[in-house]
């Protein structure tokens, strides 16, 4: 039965951590880790390096390396870029056999852990365009729970039966005989009938129909 | 009172909105305009270069625009994925085309097809494998885009004869044709049950069809009176007709009955069907349908014969009785006259008995068919004048001999000469009644007459469901209209895919994917699952250059890769390996789900089309939005309404 045989091969190796304007080589790298993985929205990355007690000073502080890009190169025979990201903790700790060097702990994630927490908004048209295009999104009415008015007042130019005597050209003889009694020329009261039948303007909103 | 309202403007206009520009106006599935307004095709790529400005490399397959789905301020990474699993429907044979985009090396955010590409120079110093044995995924379920209801009219249906049979015009003016002016005064049109309410015959009829989720929600009616005038004519419906039916005669008369408590001759009044002789009255059409109601009135078309006595000239010489009567009149020109019910006549279970108190040695010359003329009279000289009656039309000379039926009035001392006999009676059908004060109503008035109706239709369309690559028909869940039969459904393959999901099953709902998308989803998904899950692990060199997501020589997939350098004394590149489907130990922990939920919202309309189908609401939460009339009633502005907003995004 066949099987895979390990082969350990001496390999000259070299790594390379570079981030806010520090360049840390082998064999000042002490270590590191990163690890990729589909399902986990940012790639992460852990390092130990040996930099001089001098390194954060007042002109380059703590905060120019927080958030600060890193990169890491390594391998053999030529570097290799592994990972590209941003430094999100630092921990800074004396190194016991030369007073010269602190150890620095960094960790990170990569680039789209910018994405993390964040939010992000693109509403759908609920409206028709100008052109009049369908909206993208619409909803559908399904009761009324109060209505506004009444059936009856939203059609204008509604006439009742049972009120005849505003009618134009209908109007009963006694109505007129009554009313040229009065003196009243009959025209103008067909004109005034009429006018109560006009279609109701925008402006009236409808609350009168007539009749 | 009855009310007018303007037709012309409103009605037609919601009448006549079709499925068609229904369609037109909301099309079936959601207008995307992302990239024209977003100048992007992909919500993933929009977000990361546009919104979170980094670099973006890699494959065409970037995702897609979602559009209809409503992002509001939702987790940027869970709309990365989403966008990216639209990708899902250009699976082919069996294999997903699953897109996914990580940070590469150097910072750039890069697309790639899962496994579209492989690592030709992959090399590693050795491998071990594993494997985890996970619940067994016997189905995988895919819902689609849910697309909103839609509303529109289902087309014109004739009123008169939606009930199978042409409409009857009843018009009293020509049953009385010499009072054909005055009985012009009212008509009607007698037409067959449409049973509009009936759901069973509405789908006979083709109206709708709720196998192809349809439901009517009301109906828009056209009605069209040429001689319509609002102050002179009034228009009415009812689900009670009147007809008329012209009698042969009255048969034999029924006598009046002695009564000593009150000594007087009393019509019978509660004749039983026993006490009817055979030939007493006339059988009454059409008694015997259970359509007929009953009997309304019964009229004499003839004329009123004032006074009558023996004529002395008629002594039979050999029996010494009188054969004829001697009779004053005005006129011989019919009009109607009215019997009264109970007197004149009873009606007794199918046939109507006339009565009379005439003395029984005449009663015999009274009644009877009217064809038969048993009445034979002469016109006394003092109803003449000039050789006329006093109408001054009929010439009438004083030997004429006369016959005519005739219907006795009192103890037959006055009658009617008869021409016609008619009944009045109620008949279980629908009609449309016209009455007018200026005697317009004639049969050209009332064939001018049109009614119709527009059934409005809700069609709500379920999304699309897929198992397994099958796509299933929601329709096989939707019962018959019949009350008489019963259907069990819970054989059917929609409920039993419900109710067959267990653990290890898989259910997601993709809410851009039309039916056939989600067939493919759903059998892409399934094809690649498996009970035991390999991970193979590598360890490469220090120069290995390996990538996420790509196909291994031996056919697995690089889903993890551990960079590990200790003390400038090892450096190890782990690779597992695995399959195409990666980290799915359970769906609900799955990246690419994504569920929708219709949501219902409270709002004030602030404008209405004058189809009443379109209307603008400003929904509390969300503002405005158009939206579409669900609702049986005409909607106004002002209105409160209920909204049901589909596709809604849900969070986890």
């Amino acid at each position: 039965m066949a099987r895979d045989e390990a082969t350990i091969l001496y390999q000259k190796i070299r790594a390379r951590i570079t981030f806010g304007g520090i360049v840390v080589v082998t064999p000042y790298v002490a270590s590191f880790n990163v690890r990729k993985a589909r399902g986990q929205m940012a790639a992460t990355f852990s390092a130990s390096i040996k930099v001089p007690t001098n390194t954060f000073s007042a002109s380059r502080g703590r905060d120019d390396v927080i958030g600060s890009a890193i990169t890491i190169d390594a391998g053999a025979p030529s570097l290799k870029r592994i990972f590209t990201g941003r430094v999100f903790k630092i921990i800074v700790s004396p190194v016991f056999t030369d007073s010269s060097l602190v150890m620095v702990n960094l960790s990170g994630r990569d680039v789209l852990s910018l994405l993390e927490g964040q939010k992000v908004t693109r509403l759908v048209d609920t409206l028709r365009d100008q052109e009049g295009n369908s909206p993208g999104r619409w909803g559908v009415i399904t009761s009324v729970t109060r209505s506004d008015q009444s059936l009856e007042g939203r059609f204008y130019n509604r006439l009742y039966t049972s009120d005849r005597v505003a009618v134009p050209g209908k109007l009963p003889s006694e109505f007129v005989a009554v009313e040229e009694i009065k003196g009243i020329v009959r025209e103008e009261v067909t004109e005034q009938i009429k006018f109560k039948f006009e279609p109701v303007s925008e402006e009236s909103g409808g609350e009168e129909g007539g009749g | 009172m009855s009310v007018f309202f303007d037709w012309e403007t409103r009605g037609k206009d919601i009448a006549g909105y079709n499925e068609e520009k229904f369609d037109t106006d909301f099309p079936s599935t959601p207008r995307d305009n992302f990239q024209e307004k977003f100048g992007y095709t992909s919500v993933a790529e929009w977000v990361i270069r546009r919104v979170f400005g980094l670099s973006v490399i890699g494959s065409t397959y970037r995702g897609g625009s979602l559009p209809g789905y409503n992002i509001e301020s939702r987790d940027a990474y869970q709309m990365v994925q989403l966008s990216l699993a639209t990708e899902l429907v250009h699976s082919t044979n069996n294999v997903p085309c699953l897109v996914e985009c990580y940070a590469t090396s150097d910072g750039e955010v890069e697309f790639y097809r899962v496994g579209s590409t492989g690592l030709g120079s992959f090399k590693y110093l050795y491998k071990a494998a594993g494997a985890e044995l996970q619940p067994k995924c016997d189905n995988v379920m895919v819902d689609g885009y849910d697309p909103p209801p839609k509303r529109y009219s289902a087309g014109r249906e004739d009123l008169f004869t939606f009930g199978g049979k042409w409409p009857t015009y009843w018009l009293p003016g020509e049953i009385f044709p010499m009072c054909e002016e005055a009985f012009a005064k009212e008509g009607w049109i007698e037409y067959a049950d449409p049973r509009i309410g009936n759901l069973a015959v509405m789908k006979e009829k083709g109206v709708f069809d709720p196998k192809k989720y349809e439901s009517i929600i009301t109906y828009v009616y056209g009605i069209e009176v040429p001689f319509f005038d609002p102050a002179t004519v009034s228009v009415s419906f009812s689900t009670q007709t009147s007809r008329y039916e012209e009698l042969n005669g009255f048969g034999d008369l029924h006598e009046f009955t002695w009564v000593d408590q009150k000594d007087t001759y009393v019509p019978a009044r509660c004749l039983e069907v026993e006490d009817v002789g055979p030939f007493d009255g006339v059988s009454i059409p059409e008694a015997d349908d259970d359509k007929f109601l009953g009997v309304q009135e019964v009229i004499i078309y003839g004329y009123a014969i004032n006074d009558i006595a023996i004529d002395p000239q008629s002594k039979d010489p050999e029996t010494g009785d009188y054969t004829r009567f001697l009779v004053n009149l005005d006129t011989m020109i019919p009009e109607t006259f009215t019997l009264s019910r109970g007197t004149d006549y009873i009606v007794v279970g199918d046939r109507i008995v006339f009565a009379c108190n005439v003395y029984p040695s005449y009663i015999t010359k009274y009644g009877g068919n009217i064809g038969e003329k048993r009445f034979v009279f002469r016109v006394h000289k003092r109803s003449i004048f000039d050789g006329k009656l006093k109408d001054g039309v009929t010439e009438v000379f004083s030997d004429d001999v006369f016959s005519a039926a005739v219907f006795p009035l009192g103890q037959g001392q006055r009658a009617y000469g008869v021409e016609k006999v008619v009944i009045r009676y109620s008949w279980d059908n629908h009609q449309m009644y016209f009455k007018s004060i200026d005697n317009i109503i004639d049969r050209a008035a009332l064939e001018g007459v049109a009614a119709e109706f527009y059934p409005i239709i809700m069609r709500n369309l379920p999304p699309p469901r897929a198992v397994n690559g099958e796509l299933l028909d929601p329709s096989e869940i939707i019962t018959d209209l019949y009350p008489e039969t019963v259907e069990n459904i819970s054989g059917k393959d929609y409920i039993r895919s419900m109710a067959s999901l267990e653990a290890g099953d898989i259910r997601v709902t993709m809410p851009f994917a039309n039916g056939a998308e989600c067939k493919t989803i759903s059998n892409a998904i399934k094809s690649i699952q498996n009970d035991v899950v390999p991970d193979i692990v590598y360890t490469c060199s220090p120069d290995s250059e390996v990538e996420l997501g790509r196909r291994l020589p031996d056919g697995n997939y690089v889903n993890s890769i551990d960079y590990s350098y200790q003390d400038g004394s090892q450096y190890l590149i782990s690779v597992h390996a695995g399959p195409l489907w990666y980290g799915i130990g359970s769906w609900d922990q799955a990246i690419y789900k994504m569920r929708t939920d219709r949501v219902s919202l409270e709002g004030v309309i602030i404008g209405i089309g004058v189809n009443n189908t379109e209307a603008t609401v400003q929904i509390d939460s969300i503002g405005a939005m158009t939206c579409v009339n669900g609702c049986q009633g005409v909607l106004s502005v002002g209105d409160r309404v209920q909204v049901a907003v589909y596709n809604n995004p849900v969070s986890y």
